[in-house]
C-alpha cells in the first residue's frame, strides 16, 4: 500500500476502531502514556498525565472539594458511576460535568493526537467517570487542529509553554483589561512556574492556559523565562521534542517504508511481517464489515498534514518578523 | 408545555429546548477561553467552522471594551445581543461559581424570532448549569 510508507500517529490508530464501531480503550504505552476511550465508534474520553483531568478540573479549581471527590470514587469506581454519584449527590449538574469531559477530553487529545507512539486497544474497557458526551473522531481531529493553529497564531515558539511565565513587573501603558483565566495567570505566576504547571496549580484545562500565556506574550504582558524546570513542564518539552523528530524522520520516507506497516484490520494480511518490528496497535481480531467502504473524509489528511504544519510555521514565523 | 423546565438536563436537551425556539437557526455551547464548542444543534451563519470563532472574536472585544468601562471593579456581562441583517445573535454568559468559560450561542430568524422569548429561555437553561 503506497500511504503506508511511515509509521502512525495516534489519531490514525483511532480510526480502524471507530471506524468499527467498537467499545474500549486506546492505552498509549510509550511515555507520556493515556489513554483514549472509545464507546460505540465515538470518542468518550482521553486522559494524559501531561493535561488536565475531569478530577483536576473539578478539585484543583475548587469546584468541589477533594473529599466529596474521593467518595465519588470509593462509590462509583467500580459500577464506572463516579459521575452520577457527584451529580445525585447534588455537588455538580450533568451539563457542568458533561461540558467538563469535554473540555478534558480536547486537551488529551491535544497532546496525544499527533503522536507516533505504541498503543494497546483493549476491548470493553470503560472510563470509570462514566458516560459522558461522545464525539465523532473527526470533530475531535478538526478541533486538535484548530488549537495547534490557534497556539502558532498566538505566539510561534511553543518553547514558551514550558519555560517559566515572567509577568512585566511595569506596563508602559496606563490600563490593561484582562480576561478572568489570564488574571489568575498573572496572579499565580511566581516566575518560576511554566503554563505547564500554572494549569495543574489553578485546574484549569493546559491548552486554555497555554493560550493566554502566548497571547499575553505577543502583547508584551508576560515574558518566557528560564525553561520550567518541573517534573510536567519536562514531560511535555520531552514529548515535543521526540514528536518534532518523528516529524523530521517522516519527510524522509525513504528509510522507513517498508518497515513499518500501517496496521490497518485487514485480515488476509495477518500473516506477514508486522509482528517482529511494529511495535504498534495490534490488529483487531473481528474483520470490520464498514472498513470497507472508504472514508473520504480522511482520506486526504495524511499527506495534508506534514505541508500543513509547516505552512502554519512559516506563517507564524513570517508574522513574528 | 414547562417553560422554565425544572428536571436535570444534559447538554444535548439544553440545545433541543433551544431549537424548539420560534425562528431558531442554531444554537451552541461554546467553551469561549479556548473557542471549543462544546454542543451544537441546528446550523451556524455561514459555514459551521465560523460560527464559534466569530462568536467567541465578539464576546473578547465586548469584554475588552467591559474591563475598560469598569476599571478596577471586575466587569460582568451576561449576555450579548447582535441584531444583523441575518437575524438575532444571543450570546449567553454562563456565571457558574468557578466554571465561568462557558457561552449558550443562539441564532434567531429576524422576522420570525423572538428576541424576549429566546433571553428567558437562555435564562432557565443557564440555571442548569450551576449545581445551587
Amino acid at each position: 500500500m503506497s500511504k503506508s510508507s511511515r509509521p502512525p500517529l495516534l489519531r490514525e490508530s483511532l480510526e480502524p476502531w471507530c471506524a468499527a464501531g467498537v467499545t474500549g480503550a486506546l492505552r498509549v504505552l510509550d511515555p507520556p502514556g493515556g489513554v483514549v476511550y472509545v464507546v460505540d465508534g465515538r470518542i468518550a474520553y482521553a486522559e494524559t498525565p501531561v493535561a488536565s483531568g475531569v478530577e483536576r478540573l473539578l478539585t484543583a479549581s475548587g469546584r468541589l472539594p477533594a473529599d466529596a471527590w474521593r467518595a465519588a470514587v470509593t462509590a462509583g469506581r467500580a459500577q464506572h458511576r463516579i459521575g452520577p454519584e457527584l451529580v445525585d449527590a447534588g455537588l455538580v449538574t450533568q451539563t457542568e460535568l458533561e461540558a467538563l469531559g469535554v473540555i478534558a477530553l480536547y486537551d488529551a487529545a491535544f497532546f496525544l493526537f499527533d503522536l507516533v507512539v505504541s498503543a494497546h486497544f483493549e476491548h470493553r474497557a470503560r472510563h470509570p467517570v462514566g458516560h459522558l458526551r461522545t464525539l465523532d473522531l473527526r470533530s475531535v481531529c478538526q478541533e486538535v487542529d484548530r488549537r495547534k493553529r490557534l497556539l502558532a497564531d498566538a505566539w510561534p515558539d511553543a518553547a514558551i509553554d514550558t519555560a517559566a511565565v515572567l509577568p512585566q513587573r511595569r506596563l508602559r501603558s496606563q490600563c490593561v483589561a484582562l480576561t478572568a483565566l489570564q488574571w489568575e495567570v498573572v496572579a499565580n505566576a511566581d516566575r518560576r512556574r511554566s503554563p505547564i504547571d500554572l494549569a495543574r496549580l489553578l485546574g484549569r484545562d493546559t491548552f486554555t492556559v497555554m493560550l493566554e500565556v502566548r497571547r499575553m506574550a505577543r502583547t508584551g504582558l508576560v515574558e518566557p523565562g528560564r525553561p520550567g524546570g518541573s517534573a510536567a513542564a519536562e514531560s511535555v518539552a520531552t514529548v515535543r521534542a521526540k514528536a518534532a523528530a518523528d516529524v523530521a524522520t517522516t519527510a524522509l520516507p525513504i528509510v522507513q517504508s517498508a518497515r513499518h506497516a500501517r496496521p490497518e484490520p485487514e485480515p488476509e494480511r495477518a500473516p506477514d511481517p508486522p509482528a517482529a518490528q511494529a511495535p504498534h496497535v495490534p490488529l483487531p481480531r473481528r474483520a470490520l464489515r464498514h472498513e470497507a467502504a472508504p472514508r473520504p473524509e480522511l482520506a486526504g489528511m495524511p499527506d495534508t498534514r506534514v505541508s500543513e504544519q509547516i505552512l502554519t510555521r512559516l506563517i507564524a514565523g513570517l508574522g513574528a518578523l | 408545555m414547562n417553560f422554565w423546565g425544572a428536571g436535570v438536563l444534559d447538554i444535548d436537551e439544553c440545545l433541543h429546548r433551544l431549537m424548539a425556539l420560534q425562528g431558531v437557526h442554531g444554537a451552541s455551547l461554546i467553551d469561549f477561553p479556548s473557542g471549543s464548542v462544546i454542543g451544537a444543534a441546528g446550523r451556524g451563519p455561514g459555514s459551521r467552522d465560523d460560527t464559534p470563532a466569530d462568536a467567541v472574536g465578539m464576546i473578547h472585544a465586548t469584554m475588552q471594551t467591559a474591563a475598560f468601562a469598569t476599571v478596577g471593579q471586575p466587569a460582568h456581562v451576561e449576555d450579548i445581543v447582535i441584531t444583523a441583517g441575518n437575524g438575532y445573535h444571543v450570546m449567553r454568559l454562563l456565571s457558574t461559581e468557578v466554571e465561568a468559560r462557558l457561552v449558550l450561542y443562539v441564532w434567531l430568524d429576524r422576522a420570525v424570532g423572538n428576541l424576549v422569548m429566546a433571553q428567558r429561555q437562555l435564562s432557565a437553561i443557564a440555571s442548569q448549569f450551576s449545581a445551587n
